[in-house]
């Protein structure tokens, strides 16, 4: 199963890094994305890059991380626009105090590539 | 028996931040005669330009290490491991279950050339691991120091689950060094930096042997420098 997973910010990457971590327990094949183009933090644009249109083209299922920022709304119409059919899940970044956010993202990471994968 | 797979014979790949070199079949280069030997299933020649590097990527399933030749090779990953090695500190990553890293050169100067090797793991679904050794130069000079296997060996080493064990050395023009592969063993020498010369045969940086059936292995440091080399034991 291919899967994109793509967030906002720094304040998204552990969410997004368990996301990623329930993919490739499902053995999906993942390409991880930040959607934010400009950051403070010098390392980010390094470790993270920006999607392209071929990540698009070859994803089964793209995981999201990301407050709704004009970013965000570009980047699900290229989605639109280049791969329509691809399944787009969104991952849960403002849960509540106390609970286990990046567990719950690695399982609905694994949740999502298995059921896209059963579905395909 | 000895089969020879010539540097210049390696897939080739130049990104402009990233100079590679694959001995067997990875990205998009694709060779069916070169998918790997035995449980060996990668050797990368990566040279990364200054403060560039691979951003964060999944393995699975797989016993990852980086052998730094020159400048120094960052890493990060999910198990929140965050490191800088340069030569003669060898990583190791158990891939197991799932694991996410980057791996970048920290230096606005140098370049990083460091190797990459994939080894299959002997069972799957194991609990995702890092090990890091660092070890003197005098320990591999003119002899073999273990920097990967099974188990340690009487020294530090980093923990692979494979019947492989990987050892490093390099030779001054004209030393001596031995090794014996017990019967059933296969053996692969991959020439990291300068001239040696393998049972009679040169080789040059970058070249790699396979070797099965080959009971004595015999290398002598070649011209101006001599050689360093890793050496793969395999089932």
């Amino acid at each position: 199963m291919k899967t994109v997973i793509a967030f906002y910010s720094r304040s998204n990457e552990k969410i997004a890094m368990s996301a990623a971590l329930g993919a490739i327990q499902e053995r999906a094949g993942i390409r991880i994305r930040r959607l934010d183009p400009n950051s403070a933090d010098a390392n980010f644009e390094h470790e993270y890059i920006a999607p392209r249109d071929i990540d698009a083209e070859w994803a089964e299922v793209v995981l999201i991380a990301s407050p709704d920022v004009p970013e965000l709304r570009a980047y699900l119409e290229s989605l639109a626009r280049l791969n329509p059919k691809v399944a787009i899940v969104r991952l849960d970044i403002d849960a509540r105090p106390g609970l286990d956010t990046p567990e719950a993202a690695r399982l609905a990471a694994r949740a999502a590539t298995a059921n896209t994968a059963s579905a395909v | 028996m000895i089969t020879l797979r010539k540097a210049k014979d390696r897939g080739h790949a130049d990104h402009g931040w990233l100079n590679t070199w694959h001995t067997f079949s990875f990205a998009s280069y694709f060779d069916p005669k070169h998918m790997g030997f035995r449980s060996l299933r990668v050797i990368n020649d990566d040279r990364v330009s200054p403060g560039r590097g691979f951003g964060a990527h999944g393995h699975r399933d797989m016993e990852i290490i980086s052998y730094v030749l020159e400048g120094q090779l960052g890493h990060k990953d999910s198990m929140g491991e965050e490191h800088v090695i340069g030569p003669n500190t060898i990583q190791s990553m158990s891939a197991g279950t799932g694991i996410v890293h980057s791996e970048f050169n920290p230096s606005n100067k140098e370049l990083v050339h460091f190797l990459q090797i994939w080894i299959e793991p002997a069972e799957e679904d194991v609990k995702p691991s890092y090990h890091q050794i660092s070890f003197a130069p005098a320990e591999k000079h003119a002899k073999w120091r273990l920097i990967a296997g099974p188990h340690a060996d009487g020294q530090p080493a980093a923990i692979i689950h494979q019947d492989a064990h990987v050892y490093a050395a390099e030779l001054n023009p004209g030393e001596t060094l031995g090794q014996t592969l017990a019967k059933g063993r296969h053996g692969w020498l991959q020439v990291a930096r300068g001239n040696v010369t393998l049972n009679g045969l040169k080789l040059e940086e970058g070249d790699g042997a396979a070797l099965s059936e080959e009971p004595t292995v015999s290398l002598t440091g070649d011209g101006p420098a001599g050689a360093e080399f890793l050496f793969f034991d395999l089932a």
